[in-house]
């Protein structure tokens, strides 16, 4: 690991502007909004005498922070302005396919395309192939078989908020993710047009974002491999359709790898150069960034962490966990006893689909099978119900709990890793029952 | 690389952009025609547009993004984390953090520098001590911090 750059002053660094100009810049935008803009508010205490401020999500679902819009999009809970990071708001799922204008936005880097020309946008495949290819919009529309597959987009980190104690990174709560069917071309059939040379160790891939950070340090550019002999590059789609429409600029236009199954981190937007590399790539985003305890479950301990002996696997390589949610009831309102209600959620996994999906009214005493809705496929979103009438006024704990294909179930304790990575436990929905008289 | 951050004092329009695409990875056209532009949204609503851009080229714009940044904590230090801290993203990631102690508010400002942050070595106490004071465990909450700032 290298920390060269860090002892370079900004004046040598390849920064052009001054630091004052930044800073009065600084001092013009904040004079300008004239007030501030509200924070998150200090939600829930944390266990420890009631004394800590830290900041926890409302009702338990999403990141409690004010809304903003931005192009493309409807009001979505802003978690950073610049670079982009939004989190898509709970009622939004009650659609199994995510809406295009209310899907999550997660950058690292702030040099965010504005416009695309593509009459010179190519996407490249170089490096370690025998023909090194490059190939236009129009091409990749009328050379190559189209096809789809609804897959569920999930960042790494998504409800990050939960980890105790907490970690730096964004404070999600359970909106950075969503469901999507992708439509677009195999990644398997442009590999093969260009012809991985033998020994081909993984596959680069990079997008047009980037950052205002000097070349060669890693918050310059972000780009994320698979291993070359990875199964799911079968299942790889290069898309330039998201629910049978462009992708909106903010989640890849022109086009995204769609890596199904896996955590977003590898999903690489505004997809432009595939590079064969001889080596494994040992950059920051694949070696330091997403990275995930190597044992099933992702946990470890503080301790564990600062002994070093801690053993870690890239997130992109592995399937993402079992995962259930509420959507109905969302405890936004009392519910009335004797009153059937229908509670209602999504599963996913990116391990075989969803086999099952229980469902507990009483704390996890007791489980129910709720009824699944139709497959979308075995990346897709599952719907599931379970018709409920509260009998007694009161307070309820709601818990759904999934399997997956491969008969993995979601945890009831919780899990920690220094990232804030692969959270999966059982959600608990506390709703209240009001008397019908 | 040819970068520029313009203030645009007229209304309240203030842009952060780039006047050239950044260089892309393995040379040649990229198709990127603008990137990393920014606009204040004082009113927290950039409204849309529509049809928007309102043209049939092959150039598909989405317009400059808003900003709207949460300032920082009044304290000593605070200009040296508005200007080291403001290079890559908005200081709004920072009160956006839980009330990391101390070491972690170290760790953080480690990682930085090992992402790109050209911060002199001798400046990183300072900047650890501003966040810690005012982001740590018995900071000022963060409501406060934000109505007490604003030079
Ligand atoms: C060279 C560019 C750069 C500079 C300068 C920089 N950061 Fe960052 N910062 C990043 C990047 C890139 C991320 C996203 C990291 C990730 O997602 O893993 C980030 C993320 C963060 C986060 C969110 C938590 C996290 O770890 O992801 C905080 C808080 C933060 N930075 C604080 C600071 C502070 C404080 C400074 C000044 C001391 C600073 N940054 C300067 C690049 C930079």
């Amino acid at each position: 690991m290298s920390y060269q750059h860090g002892a370079t002053p900004p004046e040598e660094s390849g920064l052009t502007l001054p630091v004052y100009s930044r800073r009065r810049a600084l001092q013009i935008l904040a004079g300008a909004l004239g007030a501030a803009l509200p924070l998150p508010e200090a939600a829930r205490a944390q266990g420890d005498g009631g004394r800590s401020n830290l900041v926890l999500p409302d009702t338990h679902w999403n990141a409690s922070v004010p809304a903003g819009v931005v192009p493309q999009k409807l009001p979505l809970l802003r978690l950073s302005d610049r670079p982009i990071v939004l989190e898509t708001p709970r009622p939004f799922f009650d659609s199994l396919l995510t809406p295009n204008s209310a899907f999550f936005v997660r950058y690292h880097l702030d040099v965010i395309p504005n416009a695309i020309d593509l009459s010179r946008w190519r996407l490249s495949i170089r490096g370690h192939v025998s023909r090194p290819l490059e190939f236009s919009f129009s091409q990749l529309l009328s050379e190559f078989e189209s096809v789809s597959v609804v897959a569920v987009n999930q960042c790494t980190g998504n409800s990050r908020s939960r980890f105790f104690p907490r970690v730096p990174g964004t404070q999600w709560g359970n909106g950075g993710m969503g469901n999507a069917r992708w439509t677009g071309v195999r990644l398997m059939d442009l590999l093969e047009r260009a012809g991985l040379r033998p020994k081909t160790m993984a596959l680069r891939f990079q997008g047009l974002d980037s950052g205002r950070s000097v070349e060669g340090t890693p918050a310059h550019s972000y780009a994320k491999s698979l291993n070359a002999h990875d199964p799911i590059l079968r299942e790889c789609v290069i898309a330039y359709q998201m629910n049978g429409a462009p992708l909106p600029m903010l989640n890849g236009f022109p086009v995204r790898l769609v890596v199904p199954g896996r955590f977003s981190t590898c999903w690489i937007k505004h997809l432009s150069w595939i590079e064969a590399l001889p080596e494994p790539d040992r950059s920051h985003w694949m070696m330091n960034a997403y990275r995930l305890p190597d044992n099933p479950r992702h946990a470890t301990t503080p301790e564990e962490v600062a002994s070093g002996k801690l053993r870690t696997v890239a997130a992109s390589d592995l399937p993402m966990p079992v995962r259930s949610f509420f959507v109905q009831p969302d405890g936004s309102s009392k519910l009335v006893a004797r009153l059937p209600i229908e509670l209602k959620g999504i599963a996913f996994s990116g391990s075989g689909g969803i086999r099952q999906v229980e469902v507990s009214t009483d704390g996890g005493r007791s489980w129910k099978l709720a009824r699944l809705d139709s497959d979308l496929g075995p990346y897709s979103f599952r719907g599931w119900r379970l018709p409920w009438t509260p009998q007694r006024p009161g307070r309820y704990e709601l818990r759904c709990r999934a399997m997956d294909g491969k008969g993995n179930v979601q945890p009831t304790e919780p899990i920690w890793n220094p990232g804030g990575y692969a959270w999966n436990m059982v959600e608990t929905q506390t709703v209240f029952v009001g008397e019908a008289a | 690389m040819n970068r520029l951050l313009s203030c645009i004092a007229a209304a309240t329009m203030v842009f952060l952009g780039l006047v050239a695409a950044p260089r892309p990875a393995f040379g040649n056209a990229d198709g990127l025609a603008e990137a990393g532009v920014y606009a204040l949204d004082s009113t927290g609503l950039i409204l849309p547009v529509s049809p928007y851009p309102g043209n049939s080229t092959s150039t598909y714009s989405v317009g400059a993004y808003p900003l709207a940044p949460t300032p920082l904590a009044r304290g000593s230090g605070q200009e040296l984390v508005e200007s080291y801290c403001s290079i890559c993203h908005s200081v709004t990631l920072i009160g956006a953090q839980p009330r990391f102690p101390p070491e972690v508010w170290k760790k953080e400002v480690e990682k930085m520098i090992h992402l790109g942050a050209p911060i002199p070595a001798e400046l990183v106490a300072q900047i650890v001590d501003y966040l810690q004071k005012h982001y740590g465990p018995d900071g000022t909450p963060p409501s406060s911090a934000g109505a007490k700032s604003n030079p």
